[in-house]
């Protein structure tokens, strides 16, 4: 009988598919055969990105609870973004800061979501994951300036089924923080959020 | 040992077909079973038996292990990242594995059996390399293997396909 790729021991078909990228190669090689399938799915998830919501955290702890695929999993990286409480307390606040990044872009109010995710790194620094920290609403610098239609949206009276598109975006954009920080408020407190994270792995 | 006798660093090893090939010790161990075999037993000039692959195979073994005699040993540090994902492949390594399947899997299953680790990753480079860029069908087209999945478990891994992209 002729040697052929059916010959070859599970284990030597596993490193020639440890060579193969997750994105394309392995999901196709899944597809030829249930041994292919086999030897190919530890190589489908190769990292991942958790973050401090609900739904984030509950992916991964389905992605460890599946354990074909959780065990090629060699990297997680924790965003450790934080959503701000004085932003999503008010309207007023939010659109503020929302101004006055736009006017020049100033870091310093930037500063206390900064001082949290730097808190937040401090905690879960004693692990060997890297984290990414970004700001959780640079999306508003991509609103361009139009302080004044948007400090109307927090003055008494404005309704909100007349507002502009522009007024929408922050309107929009601020009902996304205050869900995004409420969502927080479950998933993070007393270190709920991280002690998942750290259990999952 | 008669170490210092030119004779001496030559070894003799017998295939599963009988042929009796006389190499270089030092072309030889570049199999960590063989060294490890001509160690244990001491290098007494009886030929070493290897019964698990032919003379065709093992003359192509040797002749990528008399082109790498001087490659520094493999590092723990091989192991990780920078090999592993890697499809490179040097040149005459290349060219050394442009034989037909049989040839390549036959090659692919010595290095394994002879613990020849550098080989061993040419030879899963190279299929990795054919697999690449191909649709499932292609692929089993190219390596002639059986469908044997049912629709519904095609279905399923489709499904785990689309869920491990949003990971």
């Amino acid at each position: 009988m002729p040697t052929t790729i059916a010959t070859l021991p599970n284990d030597l078909l596993s490193s020639i598919a440890s060579h193969l990228s997750p994105s394309t190669c392995i999901r196709n090689l899944r597809l030829v055969s249930r041994r292919f399938n086999a030897v190919s799915s530890p190589y489908l998830i190769s990292s991942t990105l958790v973050s401090f919501t609900s739904q984030s955290l509950l992916d991964l702890e389905e992605l460890a609870s599946r354990p074909v695929f959780a065990k090629g999993v060699e990297k997680v990286n924790a965003d450790v973004s934080y959503v701000d409480e004085v932003l999503a307390s008010g309207m007023g606040n939010f659109v503020r800061n929302a101004e006055s990044e736009e006017d020049n872009d100033d870091i310093g109010d930037l500063g206390e979501t900064n001082a949290a995710n730097e808190e937040l790194e401090s905690l879960v620094g004693g692990n060997d994951e890297k984290y990414k920290v970004k700001s959780s609403y640079d999306y508003v610098s991509e609103a361009y300036g139009v302080p004044i239609e948007w400090t109307v949206v927090y003055s008494p009276g404005f309704e909100k089924d007349k507002a502009s598109e522009k007024q929408s975006l922050i309107l929009n954009t601020y009902e996304g923080h205050v869900k995004l920080f409420e969502d927080q408020e479950i998933a993070v407190p007393n270190e709920e959020g991280l002690k998942r994270i750290v259990k999952t792995l | 040992m008669a170490a210092t006798s030119a004779d001496a660093k030559k070894v003799t090893l017998t295939t599963s077909d009988n042929a009796d090939l006389t190499v270089e010790r030092e072309v030889a161990e570049r199999s960590i079973l063989i060294k490890n075999l001509l160690e244990d037993i001491g290098d007494n000039g009886d030929a070493i038996p290897i019964p698990n692959v032919n003379e065709a195979v093992m003359k192509k073994v040797l002749e990528w292990c008399e082109q790498h005699r001087k490659d520094p040993p493999a590092s723990q540090d091989d192991d990780a990242d920078s090999r592993k994902k890697s499809t490179d492949i040097d040149e005459w390594d290349q060219k050394f594995m442009q034989v037909d399947q049989e040839m390549l899997f036959e090659i692919i299953l010595a290095a394994n059996y002879l613990d020849i680790k550098a080989l061993l990753d040419v030879g899963c480079k190279t299929v990795a390399n054919m697999i690449k860029g191909k649709s499932p069908d292609e692929i089993r087209k190219t390596f002639n293997i059986q469908n044997d999945f049912t629709p519904e478990e095609e279905d399923q891994i489709r499904r785990e396909n689309e869920w491990a992209e949003d990971r």
